[in-house]
């Protein structure tokens, strides 16, 4: 069946997806669809259901109804780490690294399942796996160290770094997997301003320069209304708004979940 | 012939050791080396390349960022090109950058990263009428710049241009260094601006090199020698000590990854000269001192054993005595087990001569790496002389003095005791101030060099001070203030002071803290503290910097012991005009800024409401207000 252009475009579609743990409905009817290159962000209040969201995505979470399909393939009935494989990659609100690990090794394990490994290989160390790991090493380097700014932080286990560069280690990981999706969950809370205002310029350079579509879920509304193309809002489980930041804040749900209503 | 100029050195080293490396960078997290063809194709292409973007013959170029390979590619294409290149400190401020642009009438910019374009942008209407393009050697995270700023040009670009002009001019390079005259002008280099704006010194091929031949008698490079780039590029010491040598001594230079890794790649590189600062030394000793008092018992009780022991021979040593058997044997054998390792810990394990300039440095300081076994020397320099006037020569070695004259250089003091200069390493002028230029040299053609001094009966040189800082207590007591400064700043915890006393009845000080070493110091203690301002005014903290005064004040003359302190509320920063880039205190600046403290010092007050405008980084002004405490010193 041949796509049509529009088609073609989108990258992650999300029909009428409805999620509840027992009686709970965490997400109702949602209809999203996230364009190839989008900065596409997704805010809404505490228990809005963002990070549900995020982790129905990468299929953490099964959802009850509704079909979920990126670049062309079907979602559902996926486990985790083989939409991972597909090209999504996220990072999490509370940072979820190895902290006795070096800066180094987090990063190359987010990069472990791009390796051609083989038990006798790996412990023989044949000279095709010793080659395929320089490769990546070098990869690794180049593209993802040399770019987040990490080179000082090598070989320091994450354990001691401050919280925002742990973010960043963070974000790193996620890189190394070579995602066609970023998944952003919370990236700034917690973070000072001026964390923030690198972070973001790390955001930017990802998108731009590395191409990579990404969704970002965050608190805050500064920054996502500056940076982000299109932004959906969600409350109570339910998409309120969606749009360009300029369209979304003047919308009058959004400004009642976040102001509460006039009396 | 070609070893006359800067640029025929790059042309001999590469026809005589073509594939021997010339420089390495630490790139990706390894040692990535440029070899001696590599780095002659490059300054060739960069030149072609920028000739043919519109660069004249005659043009200066100027160039902001860190210590990278491309730097020194940038500043040898340029002068290939014919013309004049200089430097910025990569960490000045957007209007200190306005300043030099213009100044030095900069057609082409060369730039580092993004940082620093941003900074050029926000200047970019003051200097847009003489600057033409901006090249750019790390694009990452730019490449939406380009299309927005048609002047921006990336590095690899300039030099892809100039690959195709060299299908024409293959021999460029070598043509342009058998006609550059080693007597014309190579690069201009700002001087310090400890007591005015800034002003470019223009030196010839033949100044650097001869310096680098001269001080070469005294300490030589050999072949294949490895030294690390630390030092600002734009500063004297940098430019001779290790650009100017490495090209004359085809050594390998290397530049390390980040200015955050350096200390980790000089650990990694263990060169073989290194050369910096007071501060750089100051530095050192802090993090030594600050890592033993975090040591266990053991280690901690071995290094002061073996530190007390190696300072007792060194001033023994230094002042022609013996030191006694024991101590000798004792410190031969805690060498070899403590210093020796602790050396190669900090990365020196292999420096064969270390050199230290730029400013007076504390004698405790310089003994102290005496004693941890390095051959280190002072070196009495300014940009106007080619970074060097006079050494250390061998093993005559004092701490107070900063050694005699390089051979073939005259060094003697004007009758008002200001050190003068003379030889083939003084500069031709100043850029575009032919006042400024005469001003500096005497009827017979010596260098003033604004320091004064004397030289002692062994026909060492003494510095005193800039000679307009001597100063003068109410009594008629001449003192210099850095003197007092260097020693408090040997404290592991002070950073940074300034001494005042100029027309007052006795010596006050201001001081700034060690964020690190006191912080440390107040946690293990069970202090606790919120920011550095909290800290700063804890009465222990006054406690504890009121004995390192008192110590300090054992060592000077009962009328010059400072009487009264106060600690500052933030440290002194070059961003707020309080040091000059290379970290040395702006006096009339300072005390300008804290006029109204400095009086309360003398009044007797306990305490002063501080208000004054600081700058943060990105160039955000702001006001500071707070409570500075002001304490005594008791005798």
């Amino acid at each position: 069946m041949a796509m049509t252009a529009a088609k073609r475009d989108v990258l992650l579609e999300i029909e009428n997806l409805h999620l509840s743990f027992g009686g709970v409905k965490v997400l109702n009817e949602i209809n999203l669809s996230v364009k190839r290159g989008d900065l596409f962000s997704i805010i809404g209040p505490n228990g809005a259901g963002k990070t549900s969201l995020l982790n129905c995505i990468n299929m953490h979470y099964r959802t009850q109804h509704g079909g979920i399909t990126f670049d062309g393939e079907e979602l559902n009935g996926l486990k985790p780490h083989a939409v991972a494989a597909l090209g999504i990659a996220r990072t999490f609100q509370k940072v979820e690294l190895f902290q006795g690990m070096t800066v180094l090794d987090n990063i190359k394990l987010g990069r472990h399942f791009l390796m051609k490994l083989s038990f006798l290989g790996s412990f023989l160390r044949l000279p095709n796996i010793v080659r395929d790991e320089i490769k990546h090493r070098e990869e690794i380097e180049a593209e993802i160290i040399d770019f987040m700014g990490l080179s000082s932080f090598r070989y320091s286990p994450v354990g001691i770094l401050p919280f925002g560069v742990r973010k960043r280690v963070d974000m790193a990981r996620a890189l190394a997997m070579s995602p066609k999706l970023l998944l952003l969950d919370e990236i700034m809370s917690g973070m000072a301003v001026e964390e923030k205002e690198d972070i973001a310029s790390y955001i930017m350079d990802v998108h731009r320069d590395l191409r990579v579509t990404i969704i970002w879920i965050e608190h805050d509304l500064a920054p996502v209304m500056d940076l982000s193309e299109r932004v959906c809002v969600l409350n109570f489980g339910t998409k309120i708004a969606e749009g360009t930041p300029d369209e979304v804040q003047k919308n009058s749900q959004v400004i009642e979940a976040y102001l509460g209503r006039q009396k | 012939m070609l070893e006359n100029t800067l640029i025929g050195l790059v042309v001999k080293n590469a026809s005589e050791m073509p594939d021997d490396v010339a420089m390495r960078e630490k790139r990706y997290g390894v040692w990535s080396p440029m070899t001696w063809r590599e780095l002659q194709e490059n300054v060739q292409r960069f030149a072609l390349g920028l000739l043919a973007l519109g660069f004249e013959e005659g043009n200066s170029l100027a160039i902001i960022g860190d210590n990278k390979p491309e730097w020194i590619i940038a500043e040898l294409g340029s002068m290939a090109a014919g013309g004049l290149p200089t430097g910025a400190y990569p960490d000045s401020l957007a209007d200190e950058m306005a300043y030099l642009i213009s100044y030095s009438n900069a057609r082409f910019l060369v730039v580092r990263d993004q940082e620093q374009v941003d900074k050029i942008l926000v200047i970019w209407d003051k200097i847009r009428d003489n600057v033409e393009k901006m090249i750019v050697w790390d694009s990452r995270g730019m490449s939406h710049y380009y299309g927005e700023y048609p002047f921006l040009e990336r590095f690899e670009k300039v030099l892809e241009i100039g690959t195709g002009e060299e299908q024409s001019q293959k021999d460029y390079l070598l043509k342009k260094a058998e006609k550059i005259d080693p007597t014309q002008p190579a690069m201009m280099l700002t001087t310090s601006g400890t007591t005015a704006l800034p002003k470019l010194s223009v030196l010839s091929h033949e100044n650097l090199i001869f310096s680098c031949e001269s001080f070469g008698e005294v300490v030589k490079m050999e072949k294949g020698d490895e030294i690390l780039s630390a030092a600002p590029l734009s500063w004297i010491g940098e430019q001779m000590f290790n650009v100017t040598r490495f090209l004359k001594a085809g050594a390998h230079y290397n530049f390390p990854e980040e200015t955050e890794t350096l200390r980790k790649d000089l650990l990694e590189l263990q060169p073989f000269h290194f050369g910096g600062t007071p501060v750089v030394w100051e530095f050192l000793i802090s993090t030594i001192q600050a890592a033993m008092d975090n040591a266990d018992f053991v280690k901690r009780y071995f290094y002061n054993l073996a530190i007390r022991t190696a300072l007792k021979c060194t001033e023994a040593n230094l002042a022609d005595k013996n030191a006694g058997h024991w101590n000798r044997i004792l410190n031969r054998i805690l060498s070899f087990l403590v210093l020796r390792p602790l050396k190669n810990k900090v990365g020196l394990g292999r420096v064969k001569v270390a050199i230290t300039g730029g400013g007076g440095i504390s004698p405790e300081v310089f003994k102290y790496f005496k004693a941890l076994g390095l051959d280190l020397r002072q070196v009495f320099g300014q940009s106007e002389c080619g970074g060097i006037a006079t050494t250390h020569k061998g093993d005559d070695v004092r701490p107070e003095t900063v050694g005699v004259s390089i051979p073939n250089v005259e060094v003697k003091l004007s009758e008002d005791g200001e050190i003068l200069v003379k030889g083939k390493n003084v500069h031709l002028g100043y850029y575009k101030n032919e006042k400024a230029t005469q001003e500096g040299f005497t009827k017979d053609g010596f260098l003033r060099t604004g320091d004064a001094g004397y030289f002692g009966e062994d026909g060492h040189l003494y510095v005193f001070d800039r000679a307009k800082d001597i100063m003068t207590l109410d009594d008629g007591t001449r003192f210099a203030p850095q003197d007092i400064e260097t020693r408090l700043k040997f404290s592991a915890y002070i950073n940074e002071a300034m001494i005042c006393g100029g027309n007052r009845p006795y010596v006050t000080a201001l001081v700034s803290i060690d964020l690190e070493n006191v912080g440390n110091w107040a946690k293990k203690r069970g202090i606790s503290f919120t920011t550095f301002q909290d800290l700063s005014q804890r009465r222990e903290v006054y406690k504890l910097v009121q004995e390192e005064i008192r110590k300090i004040n054992e060592r000077f003359p009962a009328n010059i012991r400072i009487n009264r302190f106060a600690i500052l509320l933030k440290q002194l920063h070059p961003d707020d005009g309080e040091l000059t880039r290379t970290r040395k205190v702006r006096r009339k600046f300072v005390n300008e800024r804290y006029n109204a403290l400095i009086t309360d010092l003398y009044q007797f007050r306990k305490q002063h409401d501080l208000d004054i405008e600081i700058r943060y980084e990105d160039g955000r002004i702001s006001t500071f207000k707070g409570t500075v405490a002001i304490e005594e010193v008791y005798a």
